[in-house]
C-alpha cells in the first residue's frame, strides 16, 4: 500500500490548510457555536473550484473538534431513502452502524455529516434527495457540511440552502502560497527542485493546490529530482492559458494560417474553442464591416459543428476549425489591431451555472414524454406550454402528474417556475386535507379521473391526445 | 496473415514504445519506483495511449498484471451506474499477489457522461491507497476540471516521420514485406502521425500479394496521388472545367475513391495552393458545404462538379 501524495499531504488540521484564512476562521467559529447547543444555522456550505481545500477543511475541522465524520459523496447512490438512513438517522441518534462507507464514526460524541459534491445529485439516480437534504438542514442535531463547486446548482433547487445555511466561500490560493507548500513537501520527500521549478509548477496549477501536488509527485516519482527540462513531461494543465494562445493567434497574429496550427496543437476541441473566439470577436473587431465578416465565418463554423452533433460525422470538425481560425483571422480588413485584454468566455460560466437546470429539464421532459406517449422533443415543442399552465391552474392536475408521471418536487417546481420547496409545490405532495382550505388558484371542479382531465378540453386535446 | 499486426506488434514494454519519449521516461521511473499517481493520457488516435498503459501495467505487476488491471472502454460503459457499481467494486478490493495497488484503465474517458465523471471523483481519492486510475481521451477539455485536478496529465503527440518509419521498417523486415521506397514514404504521409493507421494500411497493402507500390498504398488507404489532386484544383482555378472534370473522373475511377475520400484530400490541399488567405477560407467553407451535400445527396460526382465550377469562378476573379 503506497500513499498517494494528495492524500498523504492532505492537511489533517485546519492550521495546515493552504490559503483561505477567512473561510477557515468562519468554519471554526461555526463549529465553536455547536459547543454550546444547536446554532441557528445548523449547516454550512463550502463553495469553490476544485482542488482548493473544501473537503480537506471539512475533515480537518472534524479532527480538530474531535468529531466523527459521516461522509456521502457522488460515488454513493444518494436517493432520498438512502440519505435519510445515513444522514438523518446519523444526525439524530448517537449510535451509528459502522459499515465500510463511514469514515471513522466514533461512538458517542458529535458527528460531522459531510455531503460532498452536493451539486451533483442526479435526476433519477438520486431520486428524492433534495427534500431530505432540506429536512436535514433544518432539523439536524449534528453539524452538517455541504460541499459544492457550483453553489447555484444547489440553491436553485432549494430555498432552504439559501436562507438556512451558512455560506463559506473558498478561493484559489495564490501562486506564492502554493509554491511554499510545494517546497515543504519537496523537503519532506527529499526531492531536489529549485525555487524556479516549484514556481512553474505552482503557476501551471492555476490555483489548484491538489493539481500542484499531483504534478510535483508525478514529476519526481522514481527520480527524486525535477529540473526545468523535465517539466515538459507533463501536458499543460493550464487550458485557460492554451486557449488564450489560440485567441491570440486568431486576433493578434498577421500569419492567419498559423492560427489553424495553434488550434491543432492545443488540447481542446472546436466546440470549446469557438466559445473563446466568439467572446473576444466583438472586442477585437471594432469596425462594423470586420465584425460582420468575422461573425459570418463564425456562423458558418457553427453550422458545421451542428452537423457533427446531429450526424456524429466528425469530419466536419476540420471545416469548423478552419473557419473559426483562418476564417475569422482573415476577416479583419479595416479595423486597427486591438490592444485590450483577451477574455474568458462568459458563456462557459453561464453554462456551468445552468448545468443542473438543463439536467432537470431533460429528466422532466422525458417523464412527460412517457405520459403523453410521445418523444421528449415533441413534449418540449408542442406540449410543455400547456402542461405548465395546467400545473399552475389546477392542484388536481399537479397531483395527477405526481401520481402518473412520478414527478419529484424539483421537477414539478421546474414546470411551475418555482423552487422545489416552495409552499405550492410542497402542498401538492401532501395528502389533500378535507378541512384545509383549497389554495385560491386551485381547480374547484370535481375530483377528476386520471385519464379524463377536468381541464379545459381545448387545451387537453392537443396535450393528451397528441400522438 | 492470420493475425492483426497492430496487436502482434503492439510494444510489450515501455522501452519498445515508439516516440513519446517525454512520457515513457516518466512511466519507466514509475515502474522503477513501484508507484504512480492517477494519470490522464490525452492525444489523437494511434499515438500509444493504450499501449503505454498496458505496457506499464505489465512491467509494474509482472505475472500478476491481469488480476490487477481492469480495462474499461467508456464508450461502451459510460453511465453513472458503472462508476458507482463495477468501478467502485474493483477499486475498493485489495490488490492481488505482491502488488501494492491496482490500476483501472479507462479508454475513451471523454465518452463518460458528466454525471458519471462527477461520481468518479471521490472514488479516485477514497481508494487511492490501493487503486490508481489511468484515463485516456482525445481531448482533455472533455474531462471535467475536478478529475483533471486529480490526475497528472500526459499529452501524446502525433508520431514523427522518423518514428513511424523506424517502426514500419521493423515490421516490413519481420514479415518479409516487399515494398518500394516511394510506397513507404507514401504510407507515412497518409498516416499523419497515427501508427495504428500506418500499420493497418501496411497489412492491407501486403495482403494484396505483390510488391507494394505507391499506387497500392493510395488504393488501400482511400487516397489519390496528392499531386493529381493538386493538379486538378489548379486546372479548375485556371478556368478549364472540362479538363478538371476528366481528372476528377480518372481519380475516382483509377483509384476507386469515393466522393468523401476525394473531398477530404481536396480540403487538405487548399493550404498548399498559392492563393490568398481569404480565398482559402472561401474554398474551405465551400468544400465543407459540398462534403455536407455529398453526405446528404445521392450523386457525389455532381457535388464535386459543383465544387469545380466554383473553383473556375474563383479563378476567373483572379485572372
Amino acid at each position: 500500500m503506497i500513499e498517494d501524495w494528495t492524500e498523504k499531504y492532505r492537511p489533517q488540521t485546519l492550521k495546515d490548510v493552504i490559503g483561505n484564512p477567512a473561510a477557515v476562521k468562519e468554519l471554526r467559529a461555526w463549529a465553536g457555536s455547536w459547543q454550546s447547543g444547536t446554532p441557528s444555522k445548523r449547516a454550512a456550505v463550502l463553495a469553490g473550484p476544485p482542488g482548493i481545500g473544501k473537503t480537506t477543511s471539512a475533515i480537518a475541522l472534524a479532527n480538530d473538534m474531535g468529531w466523527g465524520v459521516v461522509e456521502m459523496n457522488a460515488s454513493d447512490q444518494r436517493t432520498g431513502s438512502i440519505l435519510r438512513d445515513v444522514a438523518i438517522k446519523g444526525s439524530r441518534f448517537n449510535t451509528f452502524s459502522e459499515t465500510g462507507e463511514y469514515l471513522d464514526a466514533r461512538s458517542g460524541g458529535r458527528k460531522l455529516i459531510v455531503l460532498d459534491e452536493a451539486d451533483n445529485l442526479f435526476g433519477t439516480a438520486d431520486r428524492g434527495a433534495m427534500p431530505v437534504i432540506n429536512e436535514l438542514i433544518r432539523t439536524t442535531e449534528q453539524p452538517v457540511v455541504l460541499i459544492v463547486n457550483d453553489l447555484y446548482a444547489l440553491t436553485r433547487k432549494s430555498a432552504a440552502v439559501k436562507s438556512d445555511v451558512l455560506r463559506i466561500d473558498f478561493r484559489r490560493p495564490t501562486q506564492r502560497a502554493i509554491a511554499a507548500a510545494l517546497a515543504a513537501i519537496a523537503g519532506k520527500e527529499g526531492i531536489e527542485a529549485g525555487p524556479a521549478v516549484l514556481d512553474r509548477i505552482a503557476a501551471d496549477a492555476d490555483g489548484d493546490m491538489r493539481a500542484a501536488v499531483r504534478n510535483l509527485e508525478s514529476l519526481s516519482l522514481g527520480t527524486g529530482r525535477i529540473t526545468m527540462d523535465s517539466l515538459g513531461a507533463l501536458g499543460g494543465r493550464n487550458v485557460r492559458k492554451d486557449m488564450f494562445d489560440v485567441v491570440g493567434a486568431v486576433f493578434r497574429n498577421n500569419d492567419h494560417v498559423q492560427a489553424r496550427r495553434t488550434l491543432m496543437d492545443v488540447d481542446t476541441d472546436p466546440e470549446n474553442a469557438i466559445l473563446w473566439i466568439d467572446e473576444n470577436l466583438p472586442y477585437e473587431y471594432t469596425d462594423p464591416g470586420d465584425l460582420v465578416r468575422g461573425y459570418e465565418k463564425l456562423s458558418r463554423a457553427d453550422i458545421f459543428l451542428g452537423r457533427v452533433r446531429r450526424r456524429q460525422y466528425y469530419r466536419f470538425w476540420a471545416y469548423a476549425s478552419d473557419l473559426m481560425t483562418v476564417g475569422v483571422a482573415s476577416a479583419r480588413m479595416n479595423g486597427p489591431p486591438s490592444r485590450g485584454r483577451l477574455r474568458f468566455p462568459a458563456y462557459l460560466s453561464m453554462m456551468s451555472r445552468s448545468r443542473a437546470m438543463r439536467t432537470l429539464k431533460r429528466v422532466t421532459l422525458s417523464k412527460l414524454a412517457v405520459l403523453n406517449n410521445t418523444s421528449a422533443r415533441r413534449v418540449e415543442s408542442d406540449i410543455l406550454h400547456y402542461t405548465r399552465q395546467l400545473c399552475l391552474q389546477s392542484d388536481d392536475y399537479r397531483r395527477m402528474l405526481i401520481r402518473d408521471a412520478g414527478l419529484e418536487p424539483d421537477e414539478l417546481g421546474f414546470l411551475m417556475g418555482m423552487k422545489a420547496d416552495s409552499k405550492l409545490v410542497r402542498s401538492s405532495f401532501e395528502p389533500p386535507a378535507e378541512t384545509a382550505p383549497a389554495p385560491p388558484e386551485a381547480d374547484r371542479g370535481p375530483v377528476p379521473e386520471p385519464d379524463t382531465q377536468a381541464v379545459d378540453p381545448k387545451k387537453s386535446q392537443s396535450n393528451l391526445f397528441d400522438f | 496473415m492470420n493475425e492483426i499486426w497492430t496487436e502482434k506488434y503492439r510494444p510489450r514494454t515501455l522501452g519498445e514504445v515508439v516516440g513519446q519519449k517525454h512520457v515513457t521516461e516518466r512511466l519507466k521511473a514509475y515502474v522503477a519506483a513501484g508507484n504512480m499517481s492517477h494519470l490522464l493520457f490525452t492525444g489523437p488516435a494511434g499515438t500509444g495511449k493504450t499501449t503505454c498503459a498496458l505496457a506499464m501495467a505489465k512491467e509494474m505487476f509482472g505475472d500478476e498484471w491481469r488480476g490487477n488491471l481492469m480495462e474499461l472502454n467508456a464508450s461502451d460503459e459510460r453511465g453513472i451506474d458503472v462508476v458507482r457499481g463495477k468501478i467502485k467494486e474493483f477499486a475498493r478490493t485489495a490488490p492481488l499477489g505482491s502488488a501494492s495497488f491496482k490500476i483501472i484503465f479507462m479508454d475513451e474517458a471523454d465518452a463518460l457522461t458528466s454525471d458519471a465523471q462527477a461520481a468518479l471523483r471521490r472514488t479516485m481519492e477514497r481508494y487511492s491507497r490501493i487503486c490508481r486510475f489511468i484515463l485516456s481521451c482525445n481531448y482533455a477539455s472533455k474531462i471535467i476540471d475536478p478529475i483533471q485536478s486529480r490526475c497528472a496529465i500526459f499529452r501524446f503527440s502525433p508520431l514523427s516521420h522518423d518514428d513511424l518509419r523506424e517502426y514500419l521498417e521493423r515490421i516490413i523486415e519481420l514479415e518479409g514485406v516487399d515494398i518500394d521506397e516511394d510506397a513507404l514514404e507514401g504510407l507515412i504521409h497518409v498516416a499523419r502521425g497515427d501508427l495504428r493507421k500506418a500499420v493497418n494500411a501496411l497489412q492491407v497493402s501486403a495482403s494484396m500479394g505483390r510488391t507494394i507500390t505507391l499506387d497500392t498504398v493510395y488504393q488501400t488507404t482511400g487516397m489519390a496521388d496528392p499531386e493529381a489532386v493538386k493538379t486538378m484544383l489548379e486546372t479548375a482555378l485556371g478556368g478549364d472545367f472540362f479538363r478538371a472534370r476528366e481528372m476528377l473522373d480518372s481519380i475516382m475511377i483509377e483509384y476507386g475513391l469515393s466522393g468523401q475520400d476525394v473531398i477530404r484530400q481536396v480540403h487538405s490541399t487548399f493550404f498548399e495552393l498559392s492563393i490568398t488567405d481569404s480565398e482559402k477560407v472561401r474554398l474551405v467553407d465551400k468544400t465543407g458545404e459540398i462534403e455536407f451535400r455529398i453526405v446528404e445527396g445521392s450523386n457525389e460526382r455532381i457535388q464535386l462538379e459543383a465544387l469545380l465550377a466554383y473553383l473556375v469562378m474563383i479563378g476567373g476573379g483572379r485572372r
